[in-house]
């Protein structure tokens, strides 16, 4: 794990957002945190940027490709297929949580975030850890 | 000669009393009817008769005319032969009778068709030269005819006066023959003077009538020379031979000399003494110039009639080839008689027939006809082979002529045989079939012979005569062979009259079977009737009656039969109804068949197949047997009658009735009997006969049915357990459907509260962390507050969660081996951050080795955590002791904590939902839904849960989870229904 991992954020809510962006930056400390709203262009967006992200919090209602369709189609790209994704949502029945696991995300933040085991969570998540705790 | 004009012609008469007055009456009499009127009406009288009856002799006929008798005879003509009349008549004797003889025996009686009279004569009327007829006279038995020299008299006088007429009759005539002819007749003396010469002689030596008298002699009309010799020559030789026939010329008057054919015939008088001789002469030159046309007329006429004759030749050739054809049943026969009528018509010496054998390889000579002796060649193989003559005609299918079979190279291979034979001409007439030679007509000559076409056409029809002829005696042999199979055969054809009692009117000669003769059968003594079984005939009758009434015309009954022996039989009857044109049954027809040893094996068959049935009949289940291949509804129990409304008797022997409501169900089951002997547990909808529909079960096993092959199938009525499944099915489907839709409400429940705080706990928690800045205490508080209460609303959301998706079946169990010695370590690590802070020890006493749970193992620790939380949330201080030890097959656990302890008024309300004790000295913020959600946790593995508490003590609480295979698994969750995977 790089002492200053690239983490992305996708998620349209501003609140949880910012609640990730308060626990990646203040709490953790991250300086290389960005943030999408929504999933328009992703794939393109993804292929442009200079280097991929080290971490992708990505929210699962999500406008106009959901979380489950980006997750597809990432996987499909090769230059993609690497890159470490979990899912962020509110969403955690346990068959949503088998689906999440069967689509190729690489684990689950799931809301409400527990403040206290985040970095814990994160750093294992970072160090390729596959963790699916639903609080 | 009629007598009916004769009467006409005859005035009345007065009365006749004396002998003197008759002659007078017939001597006055101007024609000889006359005269036998009068006898017809006077003789009776004359003689004291009482009838008189008259025939008058033809002498060119030899017959006799009945000129008066009884009415009906008169006017029929009769031979002489064999005539009583005519005996009478040629021994100029009186014949009498009865006395002499009796005229049954004579044809004559016929001239008396009432009574024969009893007491007659028959005295014939004649001259010396003339026969005229005879006299029947008939009277009373008295009357003795005694004086016959009388009658004699009488007939003499009555026959010369006939003659006498007859005389003057004939001058009459011949002098008008005479008068009228158109030729010289002359009527000279011997001496050449002349009496006579009629017209057209006068007019012939160019004299008129008003000058006859100046020509006296025949020297007159004849030069010297032809005078002398007709006078010494021609006379002598027309006494001699009756006439002198001899051509020369005539005179004329004119001086020119004509052509004449003269003819001289003597006169004699009555002593045969010539007296006179007649001159007949024909001017012959027309007539010369009219041979010489006849001549060519007749040249003409004989080319025409030849002609004619050959057509009729023909005609009466092919008559005679069609008669012998069409008539001789043996095929040897008839070609014989064909090469002989051939071998007439073409007037040749010799004719074959050769029938080729099937392969058309070699012939056999069969038939042959030779005008002389030649040694036969009937039965001789004529090769076909290397035959070129043959071969042509083989090939071409016409007829072949050779002019010189001793030379021509068709002939070759047999030139010394034709030498031999000294044959010439050879004429070949193929016969076909079907445009195969089958045969060859052959005829040959001893001399060199052309043959006309018509010649050869119309042996190619006699050809074609011949062909039709091998065809129709095949047919017929085929016939004869067929009528020979019937009667060799066990059926016995029968012809009954729809009359009562069925009278025969043929029975086929092989009813020997029975032990009858034809005759005994065919006399009508015995009715057929009185031969069947009397048991049998009200059903047969009743058969019949309806076949007859559906209009049919064909069928089939069995019934027992009397044989001669006593024995009686079943026979099998096929009879064809025969209707007149009114449509009315006037016969029947048929064969009958000996079916006993059958009947009997069927019997048997059919006791054994009765108790089958009976067996079958009763039972319970619906039983029905199709006959396997046509489908033939061959039996069915009482319970499929029931079941399918259906009755046997109209139903048995034919087609089954589809039963299937969908087609494709009918399609699948005979697709898969094709290939399979059975076919069980197939559920598909049924339509009774009366359309009822209801659900079958069906089980379906290919038998032998008393020889047949069958289909049995078994139909279950399942309609009941359709409906119920149905019924299960629909509402599994609407509980899943309710499920499905709980869940996702639970789903988005959990997800809407879930975001929210999200924002409520952590931004609480990051200005109470001071991440966003310092707070004060009292702010501190606040938000810590706001935090717990974030928690405590998502503990309550979970508990309420998995209380509801256990309460709907909705919580996925995943049973799978579960290792506990590395379930503990993590448990420990929870059980140390649980007392963290607090003054309690968190204990454990897990025995080493515990074997591995079958189980869900996120529940089997949220029940552990569960019971743990719940013992650090009721201690202030002290311990929590987690226990766990292998017993009675499975795994008790236990958590044991030195807490507030249970009141023994509130154990029932331990494991109830939203209770929380009473007694909460500690504040415990609860959801009060912990201890119920383990409850059920612990159920769902088959497990117990129990406690034991003293109150300011502690509690302990007990759970007993059995090591469970996964077959247990599968028992279990089959019988609890909050379980679903």
């Amino acid at each position: 794990m790089t002492t200053n991992p690239y983490i992305l954020i996708i998620e349209d809510d501003p609140t949880n957002r910012k609640v990730l962006k308060i626990l990646l930056q203040k709490k953790l400390k991250f300086e290389h945190v960005e943030e999408w709203s929504n999933s328009v262009n992703f794939l393109e967006k993804f292929k442009e940027m200079p280097t991929l992200p080290d971490l992708v919090i990505m929210d699962i209602m999500l406008p106009p490709t959901d979380g489950f369709g980006m997750i597809e189609q990432i996987r499909q790209e090769p230059t993609l297929q690497q890159m470490r994704v979990v899912a962020h949502t509110a969403s955690v029945m346990q068959d949503q949580v088998l689906r999440m696991k069967e689509s190729g995300f690489d684990g689950l933040i799931s809301k409400p975030i527990m403040r206290d085991h985040f970095p814990q969570l994160i750093h294992r998540l970072l160090d390729g850890e596959s963790i699916w705790y639903v609080s | 000669m009629k007598s009916s004009q004769a009467k006409n012609q005859q005035p009345p008469f007065a009365q006749l009393n004396s002998f003197a007055d008759f002659i007078s009456l017939l001597t006055s009499a101007n024609s000889i009817p006359h005269i036998y009127t009068i006898l017809e009406q006077h003789l009776c009288a004359l003689f004291h008769v009482d009838t008189v009856s008259i025939v008058i002799y033809d002498p060119l006929t030899k017959s006799f005319e009945v000129f008066s008798s009884d009415e009906g005879a008169i006017g029929q003509v009769m031979s002489a032969e064999n005539t009583a009349a005519f005996q009478a008549l040629s021994t100029n004797q009186i014949l009498h009778f009865p006395t002499d003889t009796t005229l049954s025996t004579f044809e004559d009686r016929r001239i008396f068709t009432k009574n024969t009279p009893e007491t007659f004569i028959i005295a014939p009327l004649r001259t010396e030269k003339n026969l005229f007829g005879a006299i029947y006279l008939a009277s009373s038995a008295a009357h003795s005819f005694d004086d016959t020299t009388f009658i004699a008299q009488i007939t003499s006088i009555i026959s010369r006066l006939i003659e006498q007429q007859q005389r003057d009759q004939r001058g009459d005539l011949l002098a008008s023959i005479v008068e009228s002819s158109p030729n010289f007749v002359g009527l000279m003396r011997l001496d050449g003077q002349i009496i006579h010469i009629n017209p057209a002689g006068l007019k012939l030596i160019g004299i008129g009538a008003d000058k006859k008298n100046t020509i006296t002699s025949i020297t007159h009309f004849f030069t010297q020379e032809e005078a002398q010799r007709l006078l010494y020559t021609g006379l002598p030789l027309a006494l001699e031979s009756g006439s002198w026939t001899v051509e020369s010329q005539l005179k004329c008057t004119d001086g020119a000399f004509i052509p004449i054919k003269k003819t001289v015939t003597i006169n004699y008088d009555y002593h045969n003494k010539p007296i006179s001789f007649n001159l007949n002469i024909e001017a012959i030159a027309a007539q010369k110039e009219a041979d010489a046309k006849l001549t060519h007329f007749l040249g003409r006429l004989e080319q025409q009639s030849e002609t004619l004759r050959r057509a009729l030749q023909e005609e009466e050739l092919l008559r005679r080839v069609l008669s012998v054809t069409s008539e001789q049943l043996n095929f040897r026969d008839a070609a014989e008689t064909l090469c002989q009528i051939m071998a007439t018509y073409y007037n040749v010496p010799r004719s074959g027939f050769v029938l080729l054998n099937d392969t058309q390889t070699a012939g056999e000579v069969i038939a042959e006809y030779f005008a002389q002796g030649r040694p036969s060649s009937i039965g001789q193989t004529i090769p076909v082979r290397n035959n070129l003559s043959m071969e042509h005609v083989l090939h071409t299918k016409k007829p072949l002529y050779i002019k010189n079979a001793q030379t021509d190279p068709l002939m070759a291979s047999v030139h010394d045989v034709m030498k031999m034979f000294d044959i010439v001409s050879i004429l070949i007439i193929p016969v076909l079939i079907d445009d195969e030679v089958v045969g060859t007509l052959g005829f040959d000559t001893t001399e060199f012979k052309t043959f006309s076409n018509r010649q050869i056409q119309i042996g190619e029809t006699v050809a074609v005569q011949i062909s039709q002829t091998l065809q129709r005696i095949q047919a017929t042999e085929d016939l004869q062979l067929a009528t020979a199979v019937v009667e060799n055969s066990p059926a016995i054809l029968f012809r009954w009259r729809a009359d009562a009692g069925w009278p025969v009117e043929y029975v086929s000669a092989n009813i020997a079977q029975l032990g009858y003769t034809p005759t005994e059968i065919l006399s009508g003594d015995v009715l057929y009737t009185s031969l069947m079984y009397k048991g049998d005939i009200e059903r047969v009758a009743a058969e019949v009656a309806t076949i007859a009434a559906s209009g049919e015309g064909e069928f089939t009954q069995e019934y027992r039969l009397l044989k001669k022996s006593g024995d009686w039989i079943w026979v099998d009857a096929r009879m064809v109804i025969e209707r007149n044109e009114n449509g009315r049954i006037t016969h029947y027809q048929g064969i009958i068949f000996d079916i006993d040893e059958r009947k009997t094996i069927e019997n048997e068959l059919k006791q054994s197949e009765e108790q089958f049935r009976t067996s079958i009949a009763l039972l319970p289940t619906p039983i029905l047997i199709t006959s396997f291949g046509d489908n033939t509804l061959l039996y069915f129990n009482n319970a499929f009658g029931e079941l399918l409304d259906i009755k046997l008797e109209e139903a048995f022997n034919k087609p089954t009735p589809n039963f299937y409501i969908n087609r494709e169900d009918l399609h699948f089951v005979l697709n898969t009997l094709r290939t399979e002997d059975t076919l069980t547990g197939i559920e598909m909808p049924f339509r009774t006969l009366t359309g009822k529909q209801f659900w079958a079960e069906i089980a379906m096993q290919k038998i032998s049915y008393f020889g047949k092959p069958a289909v049995l199938t078994a139909v279950y009525d399942v309609t009941k357990r359709h409906d119920a499944e149905q019924f299960l099915l629909e509402a599994k489907e609407a509980a899943e459907s309710a499920n499905h839709l709980k869940s996702q409400f639970l789903s988005n429940m959990s997800h809407e509260l879930r975001t929210p705080l999200n924002g409520i706990i952590n931004m609480a928690g990051f200005v109470l962390d001071g991440l966003l800045g310092e707070i004060n205490d009292e702010q501190a508080e606040a938000l810590e507050k706001t935090v717990d209460s974030g928690q405590h609303l998502l503990s309550l959301l979970n508990d309420v969660l998995d209380l509801t998706k256990i309460e709907a079946g909705l919580m996925n169990i995943i049973f799978e081996p579960v290792d506990l010695n590395q379930m503990f370590d993590g448990i420990m690590s929870t059980g140390n951050g649980l007392v963290k802070g607090k003054p309690i020890t968190f204990k454990t006493e897990i025995e080493p080795e515990l074997p591995s749970l079958f189980a869900d193992k996120r529940r089997v620790r949220q029940i552990l955590l569960n019971l743990m939380s719940n013992a650090v949330k009721y201690t202030q201080e002290g311990s929590v002791t987690l226990r766990a030890r292998a017993q009675d097959g499975g795994i008790f656990f236990s958590v044991a904590d030195t807490g507030i302890g249970i009141p023994e008024e509130d154990y029932d309300l331990v494991f109830q939902e939203f209770v929380q004790a009473q007694n909460n000295p500690m504040n415990v913020i609860s959801t009060g839904l912990g201890l119920p959600i383990t409850k059920q946790l612990v159920e769902i593995h088959n497990g117990r849960i129990w406690f034991e508490s003293e109150v300011g003590v502690g509690s302990t609480f007990f759970v007993f989870l059995p090591i469970l295979s996964p077959a247990d698994v599968e028992n279990f969750e089959q019988q609890n229904q909050f379980v679903t995977r």
